[in-house]
């Protein structure tokens, strides 16, 4: 199990990383997710020990391996653009980590093949990497980095270089091969879908720390900060003022809303933020925690329908349902109070 | 009508470079050609002095293989030092590294002169401290006086390929090594080596063209008694008026360089992978351990030595003037010196009107350099196949030795009775055509890179072809242009080899004013010489720091073009 203990890394005179503590369970996947930029790369290569640091600790299984050198640390390392060196031939590359590990050049062999087989890239042992697509160098450098049996896989935005079609297909055959190791993994990514996607737990780093964690649903239902909401896509906002505390109860101008979920306790006159996510909003005949709208556009997204409602006192919302609405209809949209956000 | 007026302009644009190559390139070296072949059939195998020739050729091959032996094995930890260390200094010692690269070799020779020649600082030391009454060392005139300037010079090529190379080696790529379980001396051999190969053949075949076309190292720093081919088509021209024999000897030096060439085109090619790293310079890091802080220290001492010493010497010799009383004095009675014409002089002119000359021959050069180099640019116009040629058609000029355009241009223009009023504009002919493959490696891939949907919409918009070119193309390419100008400028400033097959001796260049003054005897000679050497030094060093400034050098795409001249 890995032990990332208070790291601090300063670069170029700003600290990047201000006092990063995590744990990797056994078999856990945890994701790094955070804006580009913000000194993700740089803890996986801190953790591989490529990279030194002003302070903290890496302890494996309870032993601190700070100073060991990255190549005696077994720890696997996907890089973006995924860095397949560019004088050897697929299966050489695929190879490398067997060799540095002594092993015998029938058994590299066979592991080799297995490997290119487990991507689906049987056949392509002989070719030289630099004829390769995009996609197909992603899964040589997955079976370069998973044939030396890694005790811990680090993969730096592995979809990051592949074009939207290419994310799709090779994202789910990633998470198949990765669901069927029982290793741990840190997957460091700035795209919060995959993030979703393959988190079975979520880191979130910003401004060097890290900011909020937990299980993809809690953080995405529960984000404890309007910069943590907004990075995970609730672009729905209002502002208001706190009516009553118990229960919490904020008025804004396009109408007054009971709300679930507080962050930074709220007093009563108090000036708030509210969000509200996109799934949140149902058609009410009635009462009980209404907004009136009008619908004023109506975009097809395949699975269902994003419409886009003003609200009273001119603001805007945008809101998922299954079934189109009528442009220019009047309509009552109800929220349950606990999937509303309120942001002191 | 008008479009008829168009099509003639463009036809003008597209022949007039080949023309002027045709004219003042090929004709000129046919010349050559012709006259050796002729006197070959008349005098068939055996007629000519073959010792000489294996002579030269030999003694070619072995300074150069030694010069390059040399220069790559100190320019390996050189370039180590630039591609892996952060450190104060860094930037002084990059660009004091490149200076080299653009300085004439008279300057060279000047400034080692100052340093360890007969009248040099350490001499006049060694002297003042054991009280001797002749120079000690005796490094002038020597094979080892060659081998130092031509390290002086090379050393930067070395540094810059290699760095640039290993800068440019995404770090990523040893990372992953690394985490696959290389230890660091399996990374070196087996990612960081197999990578950086092309460019090492590359950096010792671009050294050992250079130290083999050398001319003005081998002339002013080995004396009389080393001949490369170089050096003996010049003695065979300038002493014997044995025209037939040097014209055999540029052939052979011009075939041997295409050789060179070829090897480099080639290997150029072998390994197309792009190793650029994203952000740049994220390879360097501080020196941690003790041994890297050495290191360091050891190499800033060693490159500070090598390549500034010199011209701090010569600078310091052109402004120390003895006193009478076996002291010294700053005073600037030398460069006061240039500006009179005393009896004594060689010229009938005052030596500074040599600067005003080297002036308006760089100007005209490299006006008429930047001018062919973008007709050239606009004609080849993005074409990829007629670009390659095109590269092809301009490195001839570039693979052959300026001593050989010399004597070209020397027997094509040269020998006729009207000659001597030709004289000065052969010249900046000369340095035009050593400058254009310089001009032409900057400006062609700018305008390359321009994508052709600009074009398409300015024309869309209703500008003509001229119009495009004037308000798109070139506003875009002006930095390339400008850098061409002052790249050129400065060559042509610094000139040596063709020069001294074309210079008439009442209006002479900068450099050859400095050469002649540094074989004259007396201490005011000499400090004129440094004085000269001097304003040479300083104002190449300014182009080269505006150049620098225009940070269009410092890019790996642009190394390989990079060549300078040294002859």
């Amino acid at each position: 199990m890995l032990e990332v203990n208070r790291i601090r890394k300063y670069y170029e005179g700003r600290l990047l990383l201000d006092d990063i503590s995590f744990n990797v369970a056994e078999t856990e996947t945890v994701c790094l997710l955070g804006p580009s930029g913000g000194g993700k790369s740089t803890l996986l290569r801190i953790i591989a020990g490529l990279e030194e640091m002003e302070g903290g600790q890496v302890r494996w299984n309870g032993e601190d391996i700070t100073g060991l050198p990255a190549h005696l640390r077994r720890f696997g390392l996907m890089f973006q653009d995924y860095a397949l060196f560019p004088h050897m031939s697929v299966a050489q590359n695929v190879a490398y980590g067997l060799r540095m590990q002594g092993i015998g050049e029938s058994e590299i062999q066979k592991r080799v093949i297995e490997a290119l087989e487990m991507v689906n890239m049987p056949g392509f042992a002989g070719r030289r990497v630099t004829d390769l697509s995009g996609g197909e160098q992603q899964r040589v450098a997955l079976a370069r980095a998973l044939v030396a049996r890694p005790r811990l896989l680090m993969l730096d935005e592995p979809l990051g270089a592949l074009d939207r079609a290419l994310r799709e297909q090779l994202g789910s055959e990633l998470k198949h091969v990765l669901d069927h190791m029982d290793i741990p993994v840190i997957y460091v990514t700035h795209d919060q879908q995959e993030a979703f996607a393959f988190a079975d737990r979520l880191l979130i780093l910003h401004d060097g720390r890290i900011i909020q964690s937990g299980a993809p649903v809690q953080l995405y239902e529960q984000p404890e900060s309007l910069w943590l909401a907004d990075f995970l896509g609730h672009r729905n906002r209002l502002a208001g003022q706190v009516l009553r505390q118990k229960p919490l109860t904020v008025q804004t101008a396009a109408g007054t809303l009971q709300c679930g979920r507080a962050f930074g306790s709220p007093r009563t006159g108090q000036a708030v933020t509210l969000v509200l996510p996109v799934g949140a909003a149902r058609l009410a005949e009635t009462d009980g925690n209404i907004l009136p709208a009008r619908v004023r556009q109506v975009q097809f997204q395949g699975v269902g329908y994003m419409i886009d409602f003003l609200l009273a006192g001119e603001s805007e919302a945008a809101f998922f349902f299954n079934e189109p609405l009528a442009v220019d209809a009047q309509v009552n949209l109800s929220f349950a109070p606990q999937a509303i956000l309120c942001y002191a | 009508m008008k479009s008829e007026r168009m099509k003639a302009g463009r036809l003008t644009a597209w022949l007039l470079p080949p023309a002027f190559l045709l004219i003042f390139y090929f004709y000129p070296l046919g010349r050559v050609l012709a006259l050796s072949l002729t006197e070959w059939a008349r005098k068939g195998l055996s007629g000519w002095n073959w010792e000489i020739v294996s002579g030269a050729i030999r003694f070619t091959f072995y300074q150069a293989g030694l010069s390059t032996l040399i220069t790559v094995l100190l320019g390996v930890p050189a370039a180590y030092l630039f591609s892996r260390f952060q450190f104060r200094g860094r930037e002084f010692l990059r660009v004091a590294a490149t200076l080299p690269f653009i300085l004439p070799v008279v300057v060279v020779a000047a400034g080692f002169n100052a340093l360890i020649g007969p009248r040099g600082w350490l001499n006049l030391l060694l002297m003042q401290v054991f009280d001797l009454a002749q120079a000690p060392i005796a490094i002038q005139n020597s094979l080892a006086a060659i081998l130092l300037a031509h390290v002086f010079y090379n050393l930067s090529i070395v540094m810059r390929v290699l760095s640039a190379a290993w800068e440019g080696i995404d770090a990523r790529l040893e990372n992953a090594a690394r985490t696959l379980g290389a230890s660091p001396a399996r990374v070196l051999r087996e990612i960081t080596l197999p990578l950086l190969r092309p460019a090492f053949i590359s950096a010792i075949l671009l050294v050992f063209l250079f130290d083999f076309t050398s001319f003005g190292v081998i002339l002013m720093m080995g004396g009389p008694q080393f001949t490369t081919l170089e050096v003996e088509i010049y003695i065979q021209t300038m002493q014997f008026l044995n025209l037939p024999l040097a014209g055999l000897l540029a052939m052979i030096q011009l075939a041997f360089s295409m050789l060179i060439i070829a090897a480099l085109t080639l290997s150029g090619r072998s390994l197309g992978v792009p190793t650029m790293p994203r952000v740049r310079q994220e390879n360097l890091r501080r020196p941690r351990r003790t041994w890297e802080k050495v290191f360091i220290s050891a190499m800033a001492v060693f490159l500070l030595t090598l390549l500034v010493l010199p011209l701090l010497a010569l600078t310091a010799q052109s402004i120390l003037v003895p006193d009478g009383s076996g002291g010294w004095q700053i005073s600037l009675e030398y460069f006061r010196r240039l500006f009179e014409n005393p009896r004594q002089s060689i010229f009938y002119v005052p030596p500074i009107t040599a600067l005003r000359n080297s002036q308006l021959y760089a100007l005209a050069s490299s006006a008429l350099a930047l001018g062919l180099g973008l007709l050239l640019a606009n004609a080849a116009g993005g074409r990829r196949r007629l670009s390659r040629w095109l590269n092809w058609l301009v490195m001839l000029p570039l693979g052959t030795s300026a001593v050989t355009f010399g004597l070209a241009l020397f027997l094509a223009f040269g020998m006729s009775a009207a000659a001597p009023r030709w004289y000065p504009l052969l010249i900046p002919l000369a340095h035009a055509l050593i400058a254009l493959p310089f001009v032409l490696r900057l400006v062609e891939p700018a305008l390359r890179a321009i994508p052709p949907n600009l074009r398409w919409a300015a024309a869309a918009l209703g500008a003509s072809p001229r119009l495009v070119w004037r308000t798109v193309e070139l506003p875009i390419i002006r930095r390339a242009a400008v850098t061409g100008f002052v790249y050129a400028f400065a060559i042509s400033l610094g000139e040596f080899g063709a020069t001294s097959f074309l210079t008439r001796p009442d209006i002479p260049t900068l450099p050859i004013a400095v050469y002649r003054y540094l074989n004259l005897p007396g201490a005011l000679n000499f400090g004129q010489a440094m004085a000269m050497a001097v304003i040479l030094l300083a104002v190449c060093t300014a182009s080269m720091l505006l150049v620098d400034r225009l940070q269009l050098t410092n890019t790996a795409q642009t190394d390989k073009g990079e060549l300078t001249d040294h002859a």
